[in-house]
């Protein structure tokens, strides 16, 4: 048919694949389009990665660490500032001398005439507390104690001939006993806590004006003390305890933490211990989604696929699966096998993939029905590929939409269990997700509820984010749609 | 049915390339949770021959729910045959193996009912036209592209919308794309059910004539499928009328429009708008009365019988046989003689 080819070539002109393609729209894009003009979904989108984001970046952006337990500085509410001096004293085993020093910037801050509390962390685990009466514009007076560390046999601590204090002006060195010798400090020093008196003239004063004292002592027993001034005066005593402090370096550099949120009552920063809750929370709501997602979609997807009798024994032991009531086996299961918190992303990813199972096989049922899957068998397309090439790409978007919806399940049936004491562990260390702290801040509650924001803020984080994957799974949905879309 | 000769409704002169015997396609209505048990049968297709000549255009016509999707689909074996034979260039089609039926289908293919439905909404154009020659390993790279667009052109669309989804075209547009699909592996025969239903009117003329144009250009034999009369009525070379599973008239084109003998063809034929309206207004147009036809229900005699203006007694309890009038041109009904349907028959009691 020459005459038909001339026709056809005249039609195409020349060759129509060297034209630029029109690049097309893909379902995805116009999906994404729909959404990002859908603003509480986009709102809800943001949140959810800033909230992903947290989880993720929790070490880098929590201010505090979240285990750490400083009763000294518990139940403080919202926007308290607390003086902490961890980082800024360094205590390290040795026989230098001990130096402590008080230092200006404290003063500065601890002179408003209250009663403040500074908390000292001290490594090798020894905690020690300050107690700051600051009646003027200067320090009254500073008790460093190391509570429950004061030796059972307090003549361990001796006192080692020849160590000495140093003037921190002038640099000279005081021998201990030469100390001991010249004022009222005893020669047996080392052997009890006790207060002892320091000869002004023997102590120190940097250039900035702050008092310094050194002593030492031998071996594991250690030394804390007070150091006492009034209006501008020297310190006139200083306190001993024992305590595996042989260095303590005091530089008063950065002493005021803000607790934006608060500390509960063992004085963990409620803010670092809500980022680190939600890390919690969602990695229980994506891991358990996601093994939901595995089974749900590769069990639907068979069911759905082969059909018939198969199809419907699978079906009815989704349907049993579904009587049964969840919340005792999982309980069962972590009595059963522990509190890991693999136990709970399979209990709970074992329990949303009936969901996701029966969604999946209803989309693939009505898919193998369309024409589109007729026209793949009639030109050649062999199972597998109608599967992979056909139903799969067109079973994700509900996927992912139900997926979106399934995680805030998830964190809010977690939560439940949390609420029950249900609480996951890891290493032995107790995981306190969003609904173990809601759970701790109830009881924090008590009756009066002066501990409120112990409750408010995990709640409100919670809510935030459930509503959040909420209004993007409904979204997602809309988006993905194909009757408000209006074609398809 | 049982007279209805195998060669009998062949067009005079040509073996033919699709010859259908008694096929018949009976889904089954299952009750039962876990063990089903059949409490009966949707007789879709139940016992109709036909014969589809080389080059021409069978058109196939009836009420929505008579059973011409599943005729097609029958034939092309996206349901299986109950019974019956289907015979395609003198291979039993319903007798093939998965396998065997896969290469069959080089030759045969399909365009669908529904534009929306029968493209993959996930696919580019490029992917959906060319997954037939991937299938077969007809062509690939550079080669494959060049086919796809050469076939896109073919059906009147631009090469460069091939990286374009489904959804970004008209329904004329869309079931061009099915066209070019179906032509990617250069059957001999295509089986349209109803390619342009589902169109607005301005759009189904266009669809048809580039049927009819590359009918012409790739000697093409088609099983056109619509649901009223005015549709096939360009394109057909012969009409077969079917009524719940039955084809109840055959005939060339020009006769069946113009001497139609079953009461159900005049009754359709009445349906088709005259463009003129002075004698649209002198017509009178056959109301069907009666129960909606049920393809569950079992029949002693002429399905029709319940609805048909020109019933007789015989009709409701003996089974009209298949006739041959005048050359090529069969119906299924008591009440047609020799000479067409009496006078005055149709007009309703
Ligand atoms: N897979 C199936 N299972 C059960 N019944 C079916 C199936 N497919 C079709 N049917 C029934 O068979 C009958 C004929 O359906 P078919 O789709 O062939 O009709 P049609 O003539 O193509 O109608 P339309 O013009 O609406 O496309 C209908 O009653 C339909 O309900
Ligand atoms: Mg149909």
């Amino acid at each position: 048919m020459p005459d038909t080819d001339s026709a056809i070539d005249a039609v195409a002109g020349p060759s129509p694949v060297d034209r630029a393609p029109v690049q097309g729209e893909s379902l995805w894009q116009d999906a994404w389009r729909r959404l990002e003009k859908n603003r509480m979904a986009m709102v809800g989108l943001v949140v959810t990665i800033v909230m992903s984001l947290s989880a993720v970046l929790a070490e880098v952006i929590s201010p505090f660490d979240p285990a750490v337990q400083q009763r000294w500085i518990g139940a403080l509410p919202p926007w308290s500032r607390t003086l902490s001096l961890r980082n800024e004293i360094r205590v390290t085993k040795g026989e230098r001398p001990l130096e402590l020093e008080v230092p200006q910037a404290c003063a500065d801050v601890l002179g408003d005439g209250r009663e403040h509390e500074l908390a000292f962390e001290v490594q090798e685990e020894t905690v020690s507390r300050v107690r700051v009466v600051a009646a003027g514009a200067a320090i009254e007076a500073l008790h460093l104690a190391v509570p429950g560390s004061i030796p059972t046999r307090p003549d361990e601590i001796v006192v080692r001939e020849g160590e000495f204090f140093r003037d921190a002006a002038t640099g000279a060195r005081f021998a201990f006993t030469e100390l001991a010798k010249g004022g009222s400090l005893p020669a047996a020093l080392g052997v009890r806590e006790g207060r002892y008196v320091v000869p002004l003239e023997r102590v120190g004063r940097d250039a900035g004006g702050a008092y310094r004292v050194g002593i030492t002592f031998a071996g594991d027993g250690a030394v804390a003390r007070i150091v006492r001034g009034s209006g501008g005066a020297p310190p006139d005593s200083i306190s001993l305890m024992p305590a595996e402090i042989a260095d303590v370096t005091l530089d008063g550099e950065r002493l005021t933490h803000l607790h934006i949120l608060g500390t509960d009552q063992e004085g963990r920063d409620s803010l670092s211990r809500l980022i680190f809750g939600g890390r919690i929370s969602l990695l229980v709501g994506v891991t358990a989604t996601l093994v939901s997602l595995v089974i749900g979609v590769l069990y639907g997807a068979i069911a759905g696929y082969v059909g018939g009798r198969a199809d419907n024994v699978m079906m009815r032991i989704v349907d049993i699966l579904y009587g049964m009531p969840y919340l005792f086996v999982v309980i069962l299961m972590m009595v059963a096998f522990g509190r890991s918190i693999w136990i709970l992303f399979i209990a709970l990813g074992a329990l949303q993939w009936l969901t996701m199972a029966r969604i999946v096989r209803g989309q693939v049922l009505s898919l193998r029905e369309k024409e589109f899957v007729d026209a793949a068998i009639t030109c050649g397309t062999r199972g597998a590929q109608i599967l992979t090439r056909h139903l799969i790409p067109n079973v994700l978007g509900v996927v992912v939409v139900y997926m979106t919806l399934t995680v805030p399940a998830v964190i809010l049936q977690e939560s439940f269990l949390a609420f029950l004491g249900l609480t996951v562990e890891w290493d032995g260390r107790p995981l306190e997700s969003w609904g173990a702290l809601v759970n701790y801040g109830r009881e924090a509650l008590g009756g009066g509820g002066e501990f409120w924001w112990l409750l408010l803020w995990p709640s409100i984080a919670m809510s935030i984010t459930l509503f959040s994957l909420n209004f993007l799974g409904d979204g997602l949905r809309d988006a993905f749609d194909p009757q408000q879309r209006g074609r398809m | 049915m049982s007279d209805a000769s195998p060669t009998s409704t062949s067009p005079p002169g040509a073996a033919p390339l699709l010859r259908a015997r008694d096929l018949k396609v009976h889904f089954p209505i299952e009750r039962g949770v876990l063990f089903k048990r059949r409490i009966g049968s949707v007789r879709a297709v139940d016992g109709i021959s036909f014969d589809v000549a080389p080059g021409e255009t069978l058109g196939l016509v009836g009420e929505s729910g008579c059973g011409k999707s599943t005729t097609a689909r029958a034939i092309i074996r996206l349901v299986q045959p109950t019974a019956g034979s289907v015979e395609f260039q003198g291979v039993d089609l319903a007798t093939l193996s998965s396998d065997d039926m896969r290469e069959a289908r080089q030759d045969l293919q399909m365009i669908f009912q529904d534009p929306y439905a029968s493209l993959n909404p996930r696919m580019t154009v490029l992917n959906i036209v060319a997954e037939p020659l991937r299938n077969f390993g007809l062509a690939r790279g550079g080669a494959l592209l060049e086919r796809v667009c050469e076939l896109l052109e073919l059906v009147g669309l631009s090469a460069t919308w091939r990286n374009r989804y489904p959804h970004e075209f008209s329904g004329g547009q869309r079931q061009r794309i099915g066209v070019a699909r179906a032509l990617a592996l250069d059957p001999s025969m295509i089986l349209c059910d109803e390619p342009v239903s589902a169109l607005d009117v301005s759009v189904q003329a266009q669809v048809v004539n580039l049927l009819q144009d590359l009918q012409a250009r790739l000697c093409l034999t088609y099983l056109f499928i619509a649901h009223d009369l005015a549709v096939v009525r360009h394109i057909s070379d012969r009409v077969a009328v079917m009524y719940l599973g039955r084809i109840v008239e055959i005939a060339p084109s020009a006769e069946i429009y113009a001497a139609p003998r079953h009461p159900y063809t005049v009754a359709l034929l009445s349906a088709i708008p005259i463009p003129d309206p002075a004698l649209q207004r002198a017509r009178r147009r056959i109301a069907l009365h009666g129960e909606i036809p049920s393809p569950t229900k079992e029949y002693a005699g002429c399905r029709f019988a319940d609805r048909c203006p020109a019933r007789i007694a015989r009709c409701a309890v003996e089974d009209p046989p298949f006739v041959e009038y005048t050359p090529g041109h069969f119906a299924a009904c008591w009440v047609t003689g020799p000479d067409g349907l009496p006078e005055g028959a149709m007009d309703a009691r």
